[in-house]
């Protein structure tokens, strides 16, 4: 018999990240994806001790105390630290539809604690104020010995080119020796 | 110039060099046309003010507004002051003040020599009426 209806994969296994990927065995993959189920209670009511249960540690026999002991050391081991990072990195990257969510209904009730910052927020991501800095160098630094003298040429020229001052005369020909004085014998 | 002005103008303090160019320059100022009275009094309070033991009311009115060329040559050395100038224009009173350039605006404006000399009498006369 034939259906309709598309064919659905099946769901297929997640790839994991190198850091879950290195833990040794699916029960302590399942023990840090526990971690993060909605179900989950919060640290310190139990959280660990809920994830070991899912992760099918311990025996229908095993006492609280007995499997919080093995949760315990499930969370102290360095590969399922590393894995908990990780996963804590995936899990961030598939909140934001949610946080979207939420946003909508803050937005949508006028009468919420923080509905004029929600729309403030949204306003400063779709419409973000433009800040513009303006770096002004400045060179204060007195005017150079070269510079002092052009000006001084300069003022010679004009008072020059006015008549107030002759030219200085130029040496048409000239001849210098050094002379030495000889020292009587 | 003779070689007593020139020692004369050697003589005046770096300070009193600029005062003669600054009232020579608020002179020529005073004579713009269009200058508003409010302006005008701002200028000459200004003028007023500047008179002390060394430079008397008597030389401040014989100074003589500067001519185009003096102020050209005003330009040039405030040319030197960069724009924001934390050094309150040090590096055109180095050229202003500079024997030799002082000396062009002396004579360009003989009445700034003359005002020189004036002062030079009113203290010779001060010293012989103390003896």
């Amino acid at each position: 018999m034939t259906t309709n209806t598309p064919d659905i994969a099946e769901p297929e296994r997640p790839e994991w990240g190198p850091a879950m990927a290195a833990l040794p065995n699916e029960r302590q993959r399942a023990f840090v994806c526990a971690l993060y189920d909605e179900d989950a209670p919060r640290k310190g009511e139990g959280l660990l001790l809920y994830a070991a249960r899912k992760a099918g540690y311990g025996t229908a026999m095993s006492s609280t105390k007995s499997l919080s002991v093995i949760a315990n050391r499930i969370v102290h081991d360095d590969r399922v630290q590393a894995a908990v990072v990780e996963h804590s990195r995936s899990v961030l990257r598939a909140v934001p539809p949610e946080a979207i969510r939420s946003l909508k209904d803050l937005l949508r009730n006028p009468k919420a604690r923080d509905h004029a910052r929600a729309i403030a927020m949204v306003i400063d991501r779709t419409d973000p104020l433009h800040t513009t800095t303006t770096l002004r160098i400045e060179d204060a630094r007195p005017p150079s010995l070269e510079l002092t003298q052009k000006v001084l040429d300069r003022i010679e020229e004009l008072m020059q080119r006015a008549g107030m001052i002759s030219p200085p005369s130029k040496l048409i020909d000239g001849e210098c020796h050094a002379e030495t004085e000889q020292e009587p014998i | 110039m003779k070689k007593s002005d020139e020692e004369l103008i050697l003589h005046v303090p770096c300070g009193y060099k600029l005062t003669f160019l600054i009232v020579s320059l608020t002179k020529r100022t005073l004579l713009i046309p269009d200058l508003k009275p409010a302006e005008q009094l701002y200028l000459l309070e200004k003028l007023n003010r500047l008179t002390d033991r060394y430079f008397s009311a008597a030389m401040l009115a014989m100074i003589k507004p500067m001519s185009d060329l003096e102020f050209q040559i005003y330009r040039e050395a405030t040319s030197l002051d960069p724009p924001k100038d934390t050094m309150h224009g040090a590096a055109s009173f180095n050229v202003l003040t500079n024997p030799k350039v002082f000396g062009h605006f002396c004579t360009l404006n003989p009445s700034i020599l003359a005002a020189i000399k004036y002062r030079e009498t009113e203290r010779e006369s001060r010293h012989r009426d103390s003896h």
